[in-house]
């Protein structure tokens, strides 16, 4: 998984953000100022940089664009709550891959993590779950070196509970992830799929239920 | 596009309308008048010029011929054209070909210019004399095109100097509001993030208490952020209460939260909103102990001075903070709205608030009683 420097000056965000990401397998950097963050770059690998754009000692954008001249290679993307089109426009132009506006929701942070990671061919593409091997690059699954049969929404929701692993998504938002948002079918067919997922991978004990909420990878 | 955007537009769409239209209403009555002086003046000037035929109807034709060639050449130098016929006798002919009217009074184009034509014919003492007088309009087009210049170019200069100042004026207005939610956002962020990181994960009780912490702390920030809005609401609406304030209870109160400070008073009392002045004086101490590890107040009868020994502020900062430009949050890091606070608290009290700040001395904010 990536390793991803925090730049936020707040303890709370930051350290909230270090802890989603831990809890997904990412490794989380933090650094509270602009002097910190090019301290940790220079020490460092990063694969990431999630950067708030007021910080104390320097502006993000300064910032961002040092990262740019010396560290090409690592992707931004600026977490701000400054969400006018300006600064966004500004943002963007400067070299970030994304802008999220404060406050937002983990599950979308950690989506455009997953992209940003993509683009740059970042991203984790073969996971190991004991017998288990999954390529994202080649959408196959195998069980003890067999492929395994999987439906397409089958795969998509696999896909998506382990993008998001140890993290509980509602029937909704896995609806939303793995059947699009212009799906309109009960949220039952989740806890189908479920079903049939934990028998074909033998993650029975692996893919929990979350009482009247949803269902969560814990690996 | 933002509403203040918007209401810029129109507001100013609305101000074009007023001084463009004023303009042309000034420039039309002014031209008008002008157009009716100077054709008055072409009347006399062409009545003369039939007196003066009259007057000489009785003198012998070739001397008087002599005498209007002489008058009509005067009229010539200055670009006007005559000729005057007595019975059948024409005694001056300087009418140009073509610049015949038929009308007894008409403005008639006639090569790059335009001209006044007056044609007179009376019958005096039995004989009958026709006066036909052409007055070239050119300098009266040529002050009123100056003139038409230079209100286009008055209005242009004016236009554009309302329409910088409303902008600035909708924009300023505007500030606090994207400030206001810019200083939400962020108490906001930690309480969702928490609140989902409690749901979504497999937590252990110690993280799950951690979180919990963490929602009520960004909480108390977003209530400190509310208390600050309505002060500054009050402020605002001039809601504001003067009284002789007792500064040893105040600073008492104070010293309580900040112990650390070195709190030197040599007022008894102060006249101020209580309320006000105590989240100026809480406001200055909380930014000064961020900022630096010691921190002083001294108030006296001149004002009050919050010193600190941090890292001296950047001289554009100070420079913006001192004019009271933009100080949201991303400029001077969290403490922008609670330096907006401060100077309206003085404003609304007629006391002025400036920062000093240098690599030596520190950094000291003033506020300085009128």
């Amino acid at each position: 998984m990536a390793d991803i420097l925090i730049v936020e000056d707040d303890r709370i965000i930051s350290e909230l953000i270090r802890r989603t990401l831990s809890m997904t397998g990412h490794e989380g950097l933090t650094a509270y100022t602009g002097r910190e963050a090019l301290l940790v770059l220079d020490k460092e690998k990063v694969d990431l940089i999630l950067m708030d754009i007021g910080l104390p000692d320097m502006d993000g954008f300064s910032l961002m664009k040092r990262c740019l001249e010396d560290y090409a290679e690592i992707p931004v993307i600026c977490v701000t709550a400054k969400d006018e089109i300006p600064d966004r426009i500004r943002g963007l132009k400067g070299g970030a891959e994304d802008y999220i506006v404060k406050p937002f929701a983990m599950e979308e942070l950690l989506a455009r993590i997953q992209v940003v990671l993509r683009r740059f061919h970042k991203e984790q593409l073969v996971y190991r779950i004991r017998d288990l091997e999954i390529d994202l690059a080649g959408g196959v699954v195998k069980r003890s070196g067999l492929p395994v049969e999987l439906t397409n929404r089958e795969y998509m929701l696999f896909k998506t509970l382990l993008l998001n692993k140890n993290i509980a998504l509602s029937r909704e938002r896995l609806l939303e992830l793995a059947w699009g948002r212009d799906y309109f079918g009960d949220d039952r067919t989740v806890d189908v799929h479920i079903r049939r997922l934990r028998q074909k991978l033998g993650l029975e004990e692996d893919i929990k239920t979350v009482f009247k909420y949803g269902y969560r990878l814990e690996l | 596009m933002q509403v203040w955007k918007k209401n810029f537009l129109t507001i100013y769409g609305f101000f074009l309308v007023i001084i463009y239209g004023g303009l042309f209403c000034l420039e039309h009555y002014i031209t008008q008048n002008e157009t009716r002086q100077w054709a008055g003046h072409a009347g006399s000037s062409e009545k003369s010029l039939f007196y003066l035929a009259a007057g000489l109807r009785e003198e012998e034709l070739s001397r008087m011929s002599m005498k209007i060639k002489d008058a009509a050449k005067k009229y010539q130098e200055r670009d006007i054209w005559v000729r005057v016929r007595v019975n059948d006798y024409i005694a001056a002919d300087y009418l140009p070909e073509g610049l015949e009217g038929e009308r007894a009074v008409e403005v008639k184009p006639w090569k790059d210019s335009r001209y006044l034509l007056i044609q007179e014919e009376r019958n005096v003492g039995g004989d009958t004399i026709e006066v036909t007088y052409a007055e070239s309009m050119k300098e009266l087009a040529e002050t009123q095109q100056q003139r038409l210049w230079m209100f286009s170019v008055g209005g242009t200069a004016f236009s554009g100097f309302i329409g910088i100042l409303l902008y600035y004026t909708l924009k300023k207005i505007n500030r606090p509001v994207s400030q206001i939610a810019h200083e939400i956002r962020t108490p906001l962020t930690g309480i969702r993030g928490y609140a989902e990181y409690i749901m979504m994960g497999k937590l252990k009780e110690e993280d799950i208490f951690f979180a919990a912490k963490q929602i009520v702390d960004s909480a108390k920030n977003l209530e400190d952020v509310t208390e600050k809005l309505l002060i500054m609401g009050n402020v605002r609406e001039g809601d504001i209460c003067v009284k002789q304030i007792n500064m040893n209870k105040l600073l008492d109160r104070i010293g309580d939260t900040y112990s650390e400070v070195l709190i030197n008073c040599r007022l008894e009392y102060l006249n101020g909103d209580e309320t006000l002045i105590s989240c100026l004086l809480e406001n200055l101490i909380a930014n000064a102990s961020k900022a630096g590890k010691q921190v002083r107040v001294k108030i006296d009868e001149t004002g009050i001075f919050v010193w600190n020994d941090g890292k001296p502020m950047d001289a554009k900062l100070l420079r913006s903070v001192n004019r009271g430009q933009d100080l949201s949050g991303f400029r001077i890091g969290k403490h922008g709205y609670g330096i907006q606070i401060c100077r309206e608290i003085a404003m609304v009290h007629g006391w002025k608030l400036y920062y000093h700040s240098g690599k030596e001395e520190g950094t000291t904010a003033m506020c300085k009683f009128r």
